[in-house]
């Protein structure tokens, strides 16, 4: 894939989730071919979804991705970690516990190639302990900043503090364009209905979602006066967690971007105006990436499709069409 | 601000077969999850079949070759249950009539890496119902 202005497109692999695990015979080679066939070679693969033992895959599922790397032209640019802080029922990990799950990962990423961790689980404090393991084992780690998280928030102020302080060199954030999202799409509307939500109590929720209430508060009220039921227990989790929504906060964006690592260009559905033009009715995609590239990111732009959160089977049309809405946004500046 | 209760997609990949054995009968079980989880993350699992909640105490999860029985998932951080990696549950006591059966699990995990508060997670819901046939053995 062609750079343009000092970006390059690439691919997660998450993309994908909703063939590769309803396909039984979809492996990381289907995942792989279908990202070449997109005309893209660099990918971020995610440990968590691809192997089927994590923290520490099998040396079979190494070489399963490396095989298919090869055979497809297709490069494994970033790992997508996890730190598993519940995974040891009652226990709270201590800073030694989180940074042996980080050196795991990072050393995954390096047995598969990778140059750039994606990381998520701990805090500023470690920031330093994190970017040494990064110096040992020659990876750069990029902390993924993540709705319902902004940039705004004061964690990312003091990341960023952290890394220019300590003058930390393989250590970086990795924005997720989720976060700017402004409204819930059509999509997912339709999926709470479908879930047996009535589309008034939605429309209520969605205008009401920024009012004051606790997520508690509102499921309390809606299923008390709304006569709320299943979907709409959903919906308000959902929108008080993974899938939030708010004005997108792109003038605190500007600052973070001379820390950016690589990007994850998270979306959920994009659509055809009229006249033939993709866009993402939810997220402002022209102005985050013309912030990005005034800031002077240079780097990778992953596409990540968020398409299974709302049962959809449509990963390759997606990715082409966001892959197109990111060359013309960038052609353009 | 957690998301407390996920439900996902993957529901009519969860219950996947219903056979006979020589001890009992045995359930396969998929994930609908959009990654994999360290089995201890599953913090409630109820099987009910034909209606008739199954006896704890006659369920054995097996999991990478390894039987469990329900207290132990819990302790079981280091078996990794893979989004294509299916989990068995063994019924043991008497086979199951040939037949279409009900088959009703309930599962709720913790999202593992969702940490809001001390020891506080998201949640999912990989529960899922469904008729299963078991064949004239």
């Amino acid at each position: 894939m062609a750079t343009i202005n000092g970006i390059e497109q690439g691919i997660s692999c998450y993309s994908y989730t909703e063939q590769f695990i309803k396909n039984d015979d979809w492996t990381i080679d289907t995942v792989f071919a279908h990202v070449a066939a997109q005309g893209v070679t660099k990918v971020e693969l995610v440990g968590a979804q691809t192997f089927q033992q994590y923290p520490v895959p099998r040396e079979d599922e190494i070489q399963a991705v490396l095989e298919a790397s090869h055979k497809h032209g297709v490069e494994v640019f970033s790992y997508g970690g996890y730190v598993d802080l519940g995974r040891v029922t009652g226990h709270a990990m201590s800073r030694e516990d989180i940074l042996s799950d980080i050196r795991l990962d990072i050393m995954t990423a390096r047995r598969l190639g990778a140059t750039f961790l994606r990381a998520t689980g701990f805090g500023p404090d470690l920031a330093e302990a994190v970017n040494a393991i990064g110096e040992e084992y020659g990876i750069q780690i990029g902390f993924e900043i993540h709705a319902p998280h902004t940039p705004a928030d004061p964690e990312v102020a003091e990341f960023m503090r952290v890394i220019d302080d300590k003058g930390l060199k393989n250590f970086g954030l990795v924005p997720d364009f989720g976060m700017f999202i402004e409204r819930p799409t059509e999509i997912a509307v339709n999926r709470y209905i479908g879930l047996g939500a009535e589309r008034k109590n939605l429309d209520w929720i969605i205008a009401n979602r920024h009012n004051g209430m606790s997520e508690e508060e509102m499921q309390a009220h809606v299923a008390s006066t709304m006569n709320g039921g299943y979907g709409e227990k959903v919906a308000i989790s959902e929108w008080f967690g993974y899938l939030s929504f708010a004005p997108a906060e792109l003038d605190s964006f500007a600052a973070m971007v001379p820390y950016v690592t690589y990007v994850h260009g998270k979306f959920y559905h994009l659509e055809r105006d009229e006249n033939g033009r993709v866009y993402e009715p939810t997220i402002p995609y022209e102005r985050a990436l013309s912030i990005l590239a005034d800031g002077g990111f240079q780097g990778v732009f992953i596409s990540e499709y968020e398409g299974h959160a709302f049962y959809l089977d449509d990963a390759d049309e997606q990715i082409g069409r966001h892959l197109t809405l990111g060359r013309s946004i960038l052609e353009s500046l | 601000m957690p998301t407390k209760f996920m439900k996902l997609g993957f529901d009519a990949h969860v219950l996947r077969s219903l056979r006979n054995e020589a001890t009992g009968y045995v359930l396969e079980v998929g994930l609908n999850y959009y990654r994999g989880t360290p089995i201890s993350a599953v913090e409630r699992l109820e099987l009910s079949v034909d209606g008739e909640r199954i006896d704890d105490d006659r369920l054995l999860v097996e999991i990478n070759g390894k039987y469990l029985r329900l207290y132990e998932v819990p302790l079981a951080h280091t078996e990794y249950w893979g989004v294509k990696t299916p989990i068995h549950l063994h019924v043991l006591g008497a086979p199951l009539a040939a037949g279409p059966h009900d088959v009703d699990v309930v599962c709720e995990a913790r999202v593992v890496y969702m940490q809001f508060a001390p020891g506080v997670y998201g949640m999912f819901d990989a529960s899922a119902r469904a008729t299963l046939t078991v064949s004239e053995s």
